[in-house]
């Protein structure tokens, strides 16, 4: 298949240590505390339906998604008792409200969800997001595509290193994925399909090829190059077609998924489970890695606990990858849906200073957004907001190839990200602060 | 309860950082460095350690009473040595030793230091260093020297001297101006200088002379992506085309192409001094017109100024316009 070229981007050291063939799965222990945040950095609150000292059995609805903006259904992952609903941990907003599980003993079973009419409100009641990292509820995707799209990429590339959990589920559940892929393909009236691979993957995924291919399936495989799967690129190195700034997929006829959410909407429409668990990479500086089931709401703690792995020896951990993840100070942060790899590290992390922008060019070369990371940082630093957004600053991935790259150790992506959460509300609101007193004068 | 490390995203760097930019540099000088040694012997050897002490000491210096603080590690990666090694490659061979140090205290303090350090500097501190010299010591400036022999005939140690045969000789592009000058005519195609011009069998300063190790230095630059291939690209075609012109209409009157484009620092600029990344432009637009500005200006300074050589004075005037030229050259974002 042609691939086009995009430029940017960076080569990575692998390290994919874990076995992709075997998936393990988590046991729950009695009394163990399960911890569920109502909200991600992307969705509104979710409203709790249960209170204190209810009994809820794994698979119960405990929030539903709030009638504004972007928001996810909360589902029990354990049978338990509501212990709390109060502030608690959550690796990327420090601290929000959320719901707190005592689990008793497990059925292992579930509830199950009411049927629904079609694949978009499967997907809403199920509460299933993209769980490529981003946390974009999927349904929206689903609503906003009908009958324009026609073609459906699967994103099953991880090119972040140490990775490996959405490959173990392309090995092991080849047979769902395809005909979840089918059913998505015959709802939506898509006339392509294209499933995007890493390069040179192993024969492991064979099985998974042979199946989409007597499915008319398109396989893409991509070279091995970080970020080619986000969704703009991924989306122009398969079809040429240029999303542009500000708009979605659907706006050039593109519904693009991530493998793992399709395993997820699998289970949403065949199984009527919503997403409860998913698979977790466990890797970095420790003896076993592996991939496993883990309950969404576990907390690090526990999983630690569980594998017999001891936080004392490790300096770092981080939930997610290497380059988007985030660094976790208190162990009893919950995993969630969009944890794709817990990583525990012990390393010596150089700490350089920053110094001056030597001008060198090369984060320039490696954004693959085509922006100036040097040129956004420097007006930022200045407290030029207005300038930064000029140059775009809003299109930034976040993917961290500038600040890894740069030769200078600037906090470039750091500092991009920080403008593009707080900055810009603030500076968007003086503009408008500056308008109204204007307007009395 | 252990102490977890917090920072944000990306958790990893790259194993490439300054250092290793600053070794490649070094690295592709060596070339043209190892010729003006076979030439000129221990005294230019002796000529780059003194430059490259007083430019690494002026920075450390600099450094510790600006920020209080021991910047050791900034002191080992050697980010003046570069700049050392391009005073002394610029200025002619055989000079008092007082002047490199003048150069190099001028490089670093004002061409570096007083802009705010490296990173921060508009003009490239070497030619900085070297203009001003080449300003105050004219008379110095304009003697070059053509050996006979070469270090191993010269006596291995000799460091004060001039070479013992050394002759005394103008560079092809004065000798031509001042045969024009006097109202003598050029030879149309001075073939019989391109072979030794290409080697470095001429006179001319320390590390110019010779294009093939320059241009193996600058492949260096360029394959590793250090120097944007765009600018001398864009430089050395804008300068023979120009070139090209004058001389066909002036036959007679001005140096053919080829001799122009193998004498003078037109190579050592455009591969070395006009890529150098922290006072040229960051976009690839702004890279050719970089590139041409500098081409056209030398060709106008060499034809119509009194100066035979102005590689160095065009890359001064460029680096002053890199910031207009980086605000217009941005380019648009994927989508935007
Ligand atoms: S983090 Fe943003 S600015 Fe940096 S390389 Fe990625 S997209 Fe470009
Ligand atoms: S990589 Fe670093 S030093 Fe190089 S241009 Fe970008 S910010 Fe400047």
């Amino acid at each position: 298949m042609k691939l086009y070229s995009i430029k940017g981007g960076i080569k990575l050291k692998q390290n994919k240590f874990a076995d992709a063939n075997i998936i393990n799965t988590l046991p729950v222990l009695d009394g163990e505390l399960f911890y569920y945040p109502l909200s991600n950095s992307f969705c509104t609150n979710s409203i709790p339906v249960v209170s204190k000292g209810d009994v809820v059995k794994a698979g119960d609805l405990i929030a539903k998604a709030s009638e504004s903006g972007f928001s996810i259904d909360i589902h029990s992952s354990v049978d338990g008792i509501i212990e709390d609903i109060t502030q608690i941990k959550h690796s990327k907003l420090i601290t929000t409200e959320g719901i707190v599980i005592k689990a008793s003993e497990q059925s292992g079973d579930y509830t199950k969800l009411t049927p629904a009419k079609d694949i978009e409100s499967s997907v809403k009641n199920a509460g299933v997001l993209g769980m490529g990292g981003a946390g974009f509820p999927s349904y929206i995707k689903f609503c906003s595509s009908k009958s324009q799209v026609d073609t459906l990429i699967i994103n099953a590339s991880e090119s972040e290193p140490y990775l490996t959990c959405d490959q173990s589920i392309l090995i092991n559940k080849a047979d769902e994925l395809i005909e979840t892929i089918l059913l998505i393909k015959k709802e939506l009236d898509i006339k392509r399909v294209i499933v995007a691979l890493e390069g040179n993957t192993t024969e492991q995924t064979d099985k998974f090829k042979q199946l989409a291919k007597d499915n008319s399936i398109d396989i893409a495989e991509l070279p091995r190059k970080y970020p080619y799967s986000g969704e703009k690129q991924l989306i122009y190195v398969l079809l040429g077609r240029t999303v542009k700034k500000g708009e979605f997929p659907s706006s050039v006829k593109v519904m693009i998924q991530n493998i793992s959410t399709i395993y997820s909407i699998y289970e949403a429409i065949k199984k009527s489970k919503p997403v409860i668990d998913r698979v977790v990479t466990i890797s970095g500086d420790i003896p076993t890695h592996q991939n496993i089931i883990v309950k969404v709401g576990t907390t690090v703690r526990s999983l630690l606990e569980k594998l017999n792995l001891d936080p004392e020896q490790y300096n770092r951990i981080i939930l997610g990858g290497l380059m988007t993840g985030t660094s976790i100070a208190d162990l009893d942060t919950p995993l969630l849906k969009t944890v794709s790899a817990v990583l525990l590290l012990n390393d010596k992390v150089a700490s350089h200073d920053e110094e001056a922008c030597a001008r060198c060019g090369r984060c320039i070369d490696s954004c693959v957004m085509r922006l100036s990371p040097t040129g956004i940082n420097n007006s930022i630093v200045q407290g030029d907001i207005d300038q930064a957004l000029k140059d775009d600053l809003m299109s930034c991935i976040e993917c961290g190839c500038c600040s890894y790259v740069c030769i200078s150790s600037r906090k470039l992506m750091e500092s991009i990200q920080y403008a593009k959460n707080f900055l810009v509300k603030d500076h968007i609101a003086s503009l408008e602060m500056e308008k109204a007193s204007g307007g009395k004068k | 309860m252990s102490e977890f490390l917090m920072k944000l995203p990306p958790h990893q760097h790259g194993k490439y950082v300054m250092k290793h930019t600053i070794f490649i540099l070094a690295a592709a000088m060596l070339p043209a460095v190892c010729f003006s040694f076979y030439y000129y012997g221990y005294r230019i050897l002796f000529a780059y350690l003194l430059t490259m002490s007083v430019c690494a000491l002026t920075e450390w210096t600099y450094d510790s009473i600006k920020y209080r603080k021991d910047y050791l590690h900034r002191f080992l990666e050697f980010k003046g040595s570069i700049t050392a090694a391009f005073i002394v490659m610029t200025l002619p061979p055989i000079l008092p030793y007082y002047i490199y140090v003048v150069a190099a205290l001028i490089a670093s303090l004002i061409g570096k230091e007083l802009f705010g350090g490296f990173g921060r500097n508009v003009y490239n501190p070497a030619i900085t260093g070297r203009i001003a010299v080449l300003v105050g010591y004219s008379s110095y400036m304009s003697t070059f020297y053509l050996p006979t022999s070469n270090i191993f005939e010269n006596g291995l140690f000799n460091i004060t001297t001039v070479p013992i045969d050394a002759v005394s000789m103008a560079t092809t592009l004065t000798a031509a101006k001042e045969t024009v000058a006097v109202g003598g005519t050029l030879p149309v195609l001075m073939t019989e200088t391109w072979l030794p011009s290409f080697l470095g069998f001429i006179p001319g300063a320390a590390g110019e002379v010779s294009t093939l190790a320059l241009l193996i230095g600058g492949a260096v630059i360029l394959i590793t992506r250090i120097g944007a291939w765009r600018i001398p690209f864009a430089c050395l075609t804008t300068f023979l085309v120009l070139a090209t012109v004058f001389w066909y209409f002036n036959q007679g009157y001005i140096l053919d192409p080829i001799t122009q484009v193998l004498s003078g620092g037109i190579v050592l600029g455009a591969l070395f001094m006009a890529t150098d990344f922290v006072t040229s432009p960051l976009y690839s637009k702004g890279q050719i017109i970089f590139g041409i500005g500098c081409g056209a200006l030398t060709v106008l300074i060499r034809i119509f100024s009194s100066y035979p050589e102005g590689i160095g004075f065009s890359i001064l005037l460029m680096n002053s316009l890199v910031p207009l030229i980086d605000r217009y050259t941005k380019p648009r974002s994927f989508g935007g």
